[in-house]
């Protein structure tokens, strides 16, 4: 049983892609983690220019950084591996298109 | 005067072939005569020339019809017309081709956005004569409204907002409003109902909470929800408010603490 439930959490993990998302902010540039081991290629893309795709640098073996100007609130999304890709995030809008979208606000 | 108008018409005219030309160059095997007029028309609307043919070019590519690219572009200068801000209606086109929408999702989905401002920025306009002033209420409430907010909520918001400026100066109103909108337009980006965030909202306004109380209430909630669920929140602070606890006394306000998405980020500070 503990076998099975062990089992059901790595599978859960490997679904995921273990993903957990986050930020920090310098000066006046926002840098935007995100933790996928698994993926080939992320892209980010945000309203802050018509969401263009801007290609993720990989920092080690399971995260990608993106860096964008913090000075106003925008929405995003990833692009990973070709697929739509939204992480966990705190605040949230409706895209419709049926999906949400992440918003980061300065100074929260 | 004769001078003044001949150089004024050259420099107009001129203008005109040189957006013509772009749109020409830019699009001449890719997009039909209909198209490029089309989008001679947006860029004669004010739409900057290099968005115009960015958009058009994207939409080719990503197999609009004809039907659906003139569709598109028609939004775009209907928005204009009614004096709405076309930066969400065209972001909203970019977006959905980067997310691979089907052309048709993404223009009906440009309508939305569209009927969302013009919807709100009618709202603007009962709370104020002043026409400088409504974009700036307009945009907070089609914000609101992306947020998830339903017609509903707005408009009962509205009402209250309505039955509390009667006896209010014009400055006190748009602020309690553009208070009142963020607060809910907060809410409801951190998952919280439309319904239930309306109630709040609502509860607060009859309750007589001015604008500073409404963004201490805010920044208080925004805080707090990051170790509360937004819903057991919003119980609270209703029950708080129904006991006549100021916005202050209900939890701490202000900037604490860590934030961010996935509670990674760091931030803080007053909006």
């Amino acid at each position: 049983m503990k076998k099975y439930f062990l089992l059901s959490i790595l599978a859960f993990s490997v679904f995921t892609g273990c993903a957990h998302h986050y930020y920090r902010v310098k000066g006046g540039a926002v840098e935007l983690y995100l933790k996928r081991p698994d993926a080939i290629a992320v892209a980010f893309a945000s309203s802050l220019d018509g969401y263009q795709l801007h290609r993720a640098e990989k920092r080690d073996s399971s995260t990608w950084k993106v860096t964008v100007p913090a000075y106003r609130e925008f929405t995003y999304f990833y692009i990973v591996d070709g697929a739509l890709f939204l992480p966990s995030c705190k605040f949230k809008e409706k895209d419709d298109f049926g999906t949400t979208n992440c918003i980061y606000i300065p100074g929260l | 005067m004769k001078k003044i108008c001949l150089m004024v018409c050259a420099v107009l005219f001129c203008g005109s072939l040189a957006f013509g030309d772009e749109v020409e160059e830019s699009l001449s095997t890719l997009a039909t005569e209909q198209l490029k007029t089309s989008t001679r028309g947006m860029i004669l609307s004010g739409i900057d020339t290099d968005n115009a043919i960015r958009m058009t070019k994207l939409m080719l590519k990503n197999q609009f019809s004809l039907e659906q690219a003139l569709r598109a572009q028609k939004v775009i200068m209907n928005a204009l017309k009614e004096g709405l801000p076309v930066e969400p209606i065209m972001n909203k086109a970019y977006e959905g081709m980067v997310k691979q929408v089907q052309a048709k999702n993404i223009v009906q989905a440009m309508e939305r956005v569209r009927t969302r401002y013009a919807f709100a920025y009618e709202q603007a306009r009962v709370l104020t004569k002043e026409r400088s002033q409504v974009p700036a209420i307009g945009n907070t409430i089609a914000k609101t409204f992306t947020a998830g907010m339903d017609q509903k909520g707005i408009q009962g918001i509205m009402d209250r907002l309505q039955e509390r400026t009667q006896q209010m100066t014009q400055s006190q109103t748009m602020e309690l409003a553009k208070e009142s909108f963020k607060t809910a337009r907060d809410m409801a980006r951190l998952g919280l109902s439309s319904k239930t965030t309306t109630n709040l909202v609502c509860l607060a306004l009859q309750k007589g909470y001015t604008a500073r109380k409404m963004e201490n209430m805010r920044n208080s909630f925004i805080n707090q929800s990051q170790s509360s669920h937004p819903t057991h929140l919003a119980n609270s602070y209703s029950n708080a408010i129904k006991d006549g606890k100021s916005a202050d006394s209900i939890g701490y306000s202000g900037s604490s603490g860590p934030s961010g998405p996935g509670g990674g980020g760091r931030g803080g500070g007053k909006r």
